[in-house]
């Protein structure tokens, strides 16, 4: 430890000439140092804030907001959350129309692209380059694969068009209690999901060894294509010119649907019209125990939630048991941009950069973020903050790992909700395995064919 | 507007005395119509218009730049598409289930309703609290009501020892779990208005039945069913075109699913809509349209039907 943090408990003589030297430069750092302050303080405005309601989203930002409003005095902050199920379908509505009613929109990655063909979002480079050591704190503490989501061509260099302060990834959420109790290990691929589905499950008791966010619908689409992922699969031959074949009645595609079937005896009852409330209640209440593909989520670690929060733990998804097989957890997360269409851009910017900057700016706004159901993008925050939120850990395990949770095109979200209806009804016997893969396959082509993509 | 009325005014100097006054009551009608005409044609037959117009393209909201004119096809698709035959079934279903239900308990209810002397009033308000429910708030009240494991229905279920079951996660009893929902909130609605109907039928008609000895079941066969006739076509196609369009509460509670065992059309057409296909979601609208006038068509010609039949029976 050095010596100058003693300082001035040691006995010292100063000179006149050092007295005035140290004085001048004391006042010079003092100006330079306050002129940041007196920026903020002089930059004005409202920034109204579209975002999800609630956890993860809401939350944060509302604990973050004391401390940006006593950086920020001149500028307000007006939270407008939605709830989260509908807020896909209103900020594209929004964002159809050119409205200037939002400043800063918070919503999914999924949507850049499709955005981003509206002339909807404001590039964030040129904002990012007036604070070069924030920039670069920012990119390498998210992974790239992560901040690339928010970049139009999903790739590093592209355009960057969204800061990421909330990341996300399917995670593996089981009780380590019952794990222990029967003598078994975490499954690594499917196949000893289904074993240990069966292994876990004790109807009488009211105990379901699997669960998952099937409702129809999008919902059902991420799990189907997080399975088929896990098997090697892919939305598209390939992703340019002369490719955009969808493959969904392929092996993965079998094995996906297959493995999701041979899961149903063991599902909880609630899985076929569950989404994530559903399911994360589920698990909180102790009548799930395994719910192998999970979004993460802070509530079940926090004992204010489920009385099991100590025996909850996250790991990495399983991976299909075949030769192409990996493990694909989904990638997810939401961003913040700035509409084209906003009147108020620089205080916006400063919301979004205040939300994101982890300990960059100020150590306490990562802590605020974290401790209100924050699920940060950046590595930093998941590995100083695991002990608290212990399935930080099964995050930090997943992001390397992840795939986007939807192909990067504007397309996406229609073809996920497609795939979605198709598995609901493969689940309930309404159509065999072959006849919903055919279905996935001609009701995407018809899209990809609508767009243009095969002329 | 007193500008106009100003140049209308003037205009009435150049005209014989009783010309100009009819021509006065004409701008003035037309003046007075013009702002109802104008909410008419923006909030209605424009948008009415440009659903027509988007009906007959091919256009994704997710990719507008690729919208281009497809003619017939989105109907065409439609018309091929089975989950659009499923939901139209379904819709039907679910509206001829839950508005017979409801008129039947609806009646009974009024009937009880209007035997009642003591805190009838305080027994009408109460009863028709759900009424006013917002339909979201009472789909997600349901929701965990029919929650298969920690939901309070299948407990009482236990607690009598009958079997329970998985509601809306299966497909078998996901559409009349929203059926119940439906007609809780809605059975209050159609009793009171039939309760209203009850009292006004005059009292002195009731003591003739009585003293002519009129059994219960034929004074509801030639009394009050006839006399009620009016205002039963009016119940029944509030509640048939209301159940038809039935959209808030499906969508809270299940999403169309579990597969497409609660797909109705609404809901369907949501869902179009949610994965940006406008073009589609435009004809679905279209289709659904005309369904619904040919429906309402159908029921008013049958109801009068039997409005006269009944009549008839009364007369003799």
């Amino acid at each position: 430890m050095s010596n100058h943090r003693y300082g001035l408990m040691l006995p010292i003589s100063i000179t006149r000439r050092q007295l005035l030297g140290g004085s001048s430069a004391a006042v010079a750092a003092s100006l330079v140092g306050f002129a940041p302050t007196r920026g903020r303080a002089a930059m004005s405005g409202t920034a109204n804030v579209f975002c999800s309601a609630g956890q993860r989203w809401e939350l944060p930002q509302r604990a973050v907001l004391p401390l940006f409003s006593k950086a920020f005095p001149n500028i307000k902050i007006n939270l407008q959350p939605v709830p989260h199920g509908e807020a896909v379908t209103k900020i594209m509505v929004s964002m159809s129309s050119k409205t200037d009613a939002y400043d800063v929109v918070f919503t999914d990655n999924g949507q850049w692209p499709a955005l981003n063909a509206m002339g909807a979002m404001t590039e964030l480079g040129p904002f990012m380059d007036k604070d070069p050591p924030w920039r670069d704190d920012y990119l390498a503490d998210v992974p790239p694969a992560i901040a690339n989501l928010y970049r139009v061509p999903a790739k590093t260099q592209a355009p960057l068009y969204g800061l990421t302060p909330d990341g996300n990834a399917q995670i593996a959420f089981y009780r380590t209690d019952l794990f222990q109790q029967k003598g078994m290990k975490l499954p690594e691929t499917w196949p000893e999901v289904i074993d240990a589905a069966k292994e876990l499950t004790d109807k009488a008791k009211g105990q379901y060894g699997f669960i998952s966010t099937m409702r129809r619908g999008i919902f059902a689409g991420w799990q189907f294509w997080a399975v088929m992922a896990s098997y090697g699969g892919s939305w598209f031959d390939k992703e340019e010119t002369g490719g955009w074949r969808p493959q969904f009645a392929t092996d993965p595609g079998y094995q996906a649907l297959q493995t999701l079937l041979k899961l149903m005896p063991y599902a909880h009852p609630v899985t076929l019209n569950a989404t994530d409330d559903e399911a994360n209640s589920a698990l909180a209440d102790g009548s799930a125990v395994y719910g192998p593909i999970e979004w993460g989520t802070a509530v079940l670690n926090d004992s204010k939630f489920t009385k099991f929060a100590d025996v909850i733990r996250a790991d990495i998804t399983p991976r299909g048991e075949t030769a192409k097989g990996r493990h694909a957890p989904l990638m997810g997360g939401l961003g913040m941009f700035i509409p084209s269409w906003s009147k108020n851009k620089d205080a916006a910017w400063e919301w979004i950069k205040w939300c994101n900057s982890g300990d960059m700016t100020n150590p306490a706004i990562g802590e605020a973020w974290v401790k209100n159901s924050g699920q940060p993008a950046r590595v930093s925050l998941l590995n100083k903050y695991t002990s608290i939120r212990p399935y930080f850990a099964g995050l930090s395990k997943a992001y390397p790992h992840a795939v986007p949770y939807m192909a990067t095109i504007p397309e996406a979200q229609t073809i996920a909700e497609l795939i979605g209806n198709e598995t609901s009804s493969a689940l309930t016997a309404e159509k065999s395995i072959e006849a919903a893969l055919k279905g996935m396959d001609e009701g995407v082509t018809h899209i990809m064919s609508d767009s243009g993509y095969y002329h | 507007l007193s500008r106009l009325a100003g140049v209308a005014a003037r205009l009435d100097g150049f005209l014989p005395a009783r010309r100009r006054r009819r021509s006065t009551d004409k701008w003035r009608a037309w003046l007075l119509l013009l702002p109802t005409l104008g909410l008419l044609i923006a909030m209605s037959i424009y948008p009415l218009l440009y659903a027509g117009f988007l009906s007959l393209q091919i256009r994704n909201m997710f990719s507008p730049r690729a919208a281009h004119f497809g003619g017939l096809a989105n109907y065409m698709e439609l018309v091929r598409d089975s989950y659009f035959w499923r939901s139209v079934e379904l819709t039907l279903v679910f509206s001829i289930t839950v508005v017979s239900l409801q008129i039947v308990l609806g009646f009974v209810l009024a009937l009880i309703l209007s035997r009642v002397r003591k805190l009838s009033d305080l027994l009408c308000t109460l009863i028709i609290l759900p009424v006013f429910v917002s339909p979201i708030a009472m789909g997600l009240t349901w929701r965990f009501m029919f929650e298969p494991t920690t939901g309070v229905i299948n407990w009482i279920l236990a607690q009598l020892g009958l079997p329970t079951s998985l509601w809306l996660s299966g497909t078998r009893m996901a559409l009349p779990g929203i059926m119940i929902a439906d007609t809780w909130q809605w059975t209050p609605f159609v009793a009171m208005i039939l309760l209203a109907a009850l009292r006004a039928i005059p009292p002195e008609i009731i003591e003739a039945a009585r003293i002519d000895r009129l059994s219960l079941a034929q004074m509801l066969h030639r009394i009050i069913v006839p006399m009620l006739w009016p205002v039963l076509v009016v119940v029944v196609l509030i509640r048939l075109v209301d159940s038809i369009r039935i959209f808030d509460l499906v969508y809270v509670m299940t999403r169309g699913g579990p597969g497409t065992s609660t797909l109705v059309a609404s809901v369907y057409n949501y869902t179009i809509f949610q994965s940006g296909r406008i073009g589609i979601m435009a004809a679905f609208g279209f289709l659904m349209l005309v369904f619904i006038n040919v429906l309402v068509a159908a029921v008013l010609r049958l109801l009068a039907r039997l409005e006269r039949r009944d009549r008839r029976a009364m007369a003799i």
